[in-house]
């Protein structure tokens, strides 16, 4: 149900304590009827086309898990459907970090070492503050355009 | 001209709608979503606004967004181009919330108004600086034609304190002081030290403050703040871990303050309580210079303050007392829920030009009951769930629920429009007999839940304000600390010598269950403009017992947003020891009610701040 139904304008206010409706989800016997030859397709191509031993047997085994689970022993199909939750999320996590920390030491640590020679610290970190005052004068803002823009 | 403001991604979203310059609505997004700070865009909120509004959603004609996200973004690459090779967890962390949301904030509030049913007004989406649309909400809804502002919070793009004059519609900031140097995180630091929640913890520190000595006060100036004689300071960031890590101070603040951090849920020592009393000093002494110098620096005699450090009620009632301003004006949703409001007045008043109406000595927040009001439909929701209840004519709805206050039963009351802003001030509150000496305990601890070191607030009729408390102010949204007259209080010479357990159960006036340890009080006066019904309760209770004072605290417990609906106040009821609940017109007893079953601990729903 719509909280707010912006036709009619009314406030379906009760419908804020109860749970959101839930899409019906696919049975759990036609997701592992479509993802377990899914899998053991994507065992094949990797055993008979790329010459690859290891990943395809452990991604067979689990399609027939997959298939095992989904249509006699539903804890199994969920354990291995979190398993591969799992896997995905540490995939995104390792090229996340291959990715970006060598880019963070690179160009930010680079770029400290370029800053430090000019003797410029973008956080003004001295201490205690050599001015009388450490009020910064705050520029006129010229133009109203200014309030359209994001900085 | 109707003008959407939104303050989203942070913490505490919002949402506000003006309708040619007139506050129609202001709400938290958690109030809706009940997840405490909940920072998603405000869909919920954005809605019920449009709905109090009555517009349809092509009848916008502006957004404002209370901050400018690049500048921020600029602000984040700059500290990491000042920490590397150190800080890079925290890039990890910030990079990929970044890259996926807060970079495409005009898309992200398009698609998300879509989603609400709302067209995106054409070339009408606004970005004023986060601390702009502080002082906006600071000066444009307050009772002065013109006075100084003073902006004050852990950070917003670069800027964490600022200090501006509004005249008319005007408003300049003059001077600012920008990150890492901020008194927010100074306090949030200190907050994060004593083992609390920073963002929310901040409230439970100030609370502590009275039960300590200010013995760090000279440790804190020596190695953490440099302070000018205007007010501004510099921190030193050698202490703190909040630039290159992801905690709040680092191993050398450990060391200046006597040992590690302590363990949030543990034992409280003396140590923590003299930490929060030292650096709550810092903060009043720090606020007091900066009013100093910006009441040099224009003039005035009117302060206007909204930032997170404005709901440091303790340091505004030092500031009423000790500062140069003779009237003080603070906005009730000073944090960045406020900003959403603040955004939007900008866009009226300064974009558009558009003349502020100042009447004086009424601002123009309403009470800050800016929320939905259930009132009408309260009857038919108990009919359909079969919840017994008794319908109270008007004239017997106040000396009815005074008649139960006074026999010291924790009523829950729900009535009219829900509050904007942080505080609850009559119409989502728990209230009780302030006369009562087992008031605190019971509601700490079986009510809310929470710390029983932790005071509540009273409630009394603007007009008695005096008779009970060194104010002569009003004090709408219980921003204002003041002491309990010294003919109400007991015991105070004995009271120093106590150790803190005794401290809290000790009888400390006659009005004992609002009387903090240092015979201080969080007050909140009403009168009958702002809210009638609650006026006209505390005006029963008077006349039944002599007392125009109550305890407010807000309803909720420890962790849950404050309720919004009937039906989430119907629940806090039952899960909680409360005796009655008013909901509108209608007064329910615990005893009449069907047992309230539930499955697994509800307690977990809640993360505990
Ligand atoms: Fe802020």
């Amino acid at each position: 149900m719509k909280i707010h139904d912006e036709k009619t304008n009314q406030w379906e206010w009760k419908a804020l304590g109860a749970p959101a409706p839930v899409k019906k989800a696919m049975a759990i016997q036609t997701k592992a009827l479509i993802q377990a030859p899914a899998m053991l397709g994507i065992a094949a191509l990797m055993y008979f086309g790329f010459d690859h031993v290891v990943v395809p047997s452990i991604v067979a085994v689990l399609s027939v898990l997959v298939l095992a689970g989904g249509l006699f022993y539903h804890p199994l199909f969920h354990a291995v459907e979190r398993g591969g939750r799992w896997f995905g999320h540490m995939v995104i996590v390792t090229v996340n970090w291959i990715l970006l920390a060598p880019f963070y030491f690179l160009v930010f640590g680079f770029g400290r070492l370029v800053l430090r020679l000019q003797g410029i610290d973008p956080m003004d970190r001295a201490y205690p503050a050599a001015a009388e005052t450490c009020w910064l004068p705050r520029k006129k803002i010229e133009s109203l355009d200014q309030y359209r823009k994001q900085h | 001209m109707n003008i959407l403001g939104i303050s989203a991604f942070y913490h505490d979203s919002a949402a506000c709608l003006l309708k040619d310059g007139r506050i129609v609505a202001a709400a938290q997004e958690e109030r809706f979503t009940r997840k405490k700070h909940d920072e998603r865009f405000p869909m919920h909120a954005v809605r019920y606004c449009l709905h109090e509004a009555g517009l349809r959603g092509d009848q916008l004609d502006a957004v404002a967004f209370y901050d400018k996200p690049i500048e921020k973004f600029v602000r984040i690459l700059k500290t990491y181009f000042s920490v590397a090779p150190q800080g890079l967890q925290s890039f990890m962390m910030a990079m990929p919330v970044w890259m996926r949301e807060k970079l495409w904030i005009p898309l992200e509030i398009e698609t998300a108004l879509d989603a609400c049913g709302i067209k995106m007004p054409q070339d009408a989406l606004y970005f004023p600086e986060h601390h702009e649309s502080h002082a906006a909400s600071a000066f444009y809804p307050s009772p002065f034609d013109s006075a100084a502002v003073l902006t004050v919070d852990g950070v917003g793009e670069w800027s964490t304190t600022a200090i501006g004059h509004g005249r008319g519609h005007e408003l300049d900031i003059l001077f600012d002081i920008h990150f890492p140097h901020s008194l927010g995180l100074l306090y949030s630091a200190f907050t994060y030290f004593t083992g609390f929640k920073v963002n929310s913890g901040e409230y439970k520190l100030m609370g502590l403050a009275p039960y300590g000595q200010p013995t760090y006060v000279r440790e804190i100036y020596d190695h953490l703040i440099d302070v000018k004689a205007d007010g501004s300071f510099k921190l030193n960031m050698e202490l703190f871990g909040y630039l290159d890590g992801l905690t709040m101070t680092n191993d050398k603040f450990s060391e200046a303050f006597g040992g590690p951090p302590r363990k949030a849920e543990s034992e409280i020592s003396q140590r923590e309580m003299d930490l929060a009393r030292s650096v709550q000093v810092v903060t009043e002494e720090v606020i007091l210079k900066m009013a100093n110098h910006v009441q040099a620096l224009t003039g005035e005699k009117n302060l206007v303050m909204a930032g997170g450090v404005a709901l440091n009620c303790v340091a505004n009632g030092r500031l009423l007392r000790e500062g140069p301003f003779d009237n003080i004006w603070i906005q009730p949703a000073a944090g960045d829920a406020g900003g959403a409001l603040g955004a939007a007045q900008l866009v009226w008043h300064k974009v558009h030009q558009k003349p502020r109406t100042v009447v004086p000595s009424k601002d123009a927040m309403q009470g800050s009951f800016l929320g939905p009001n259930f009132d009408a439909e309260v009857e038919a929701y108990l009919e359909a769930r079969g919840y017994p209840y008794r319908k109270l004519s008007e004239a017997e709805w106040a000396p009815e629920v005074a008649r139960l206050v006074a026999s010291e039963n924790v009523i829950g009351l729900c009535q009219g429009r829900m509050e904007f802003g942080p505080r609850a001030l009559g119409g989502r509150s728990i209230i009780g007999d302030a006369r009562s000496e087992k008031m605190q305990s019971v509601m700490n601890l079986k009510i809310k839940y929470r710390e029983s070191f932790r005071p509540f607030a009273p409630t009394c009729l603007e007009e008695d304000v005096s008779e009970y408390f060194e104010l002569e102010s009003e004090s709408p949204y219980m921003l204002l600390v003041a002491q309990v007259r010294a003919d109400r209080c007991i015991g105070q010479a004995e009271a120093a010598s106590l150790p803190m357990r005794e401290r809290i159960n000790q009888k400390r006036s006659d009005i004992p269950a609002i009387t903090h340890v240092d015979y201080s009080a969080r007050v909140q006066t009403v009168n009958r403009e702002r809210n009638p019904r609650y006026y006209d309760l505390i005006k029963a209770f008077k006349d039944q017992t002599g007392y125009g004072v109550i305890i407010n605290t807000s309803f909720n417990v420890r962790g849950e947003p404050i309720v919004c609906t009937p039906e989430d106040a119907y629940r806090c009821f039952m899960r909680t020891e409360m005796d009655y609940l008013v909901l509108g017109d209608c007064l329910l007893s615990k005893t009449d009610q069907p047992e309230w079953q539930e499955k697994g601990d509800w307690r977990e729903d809640f993360v505990l701040d």
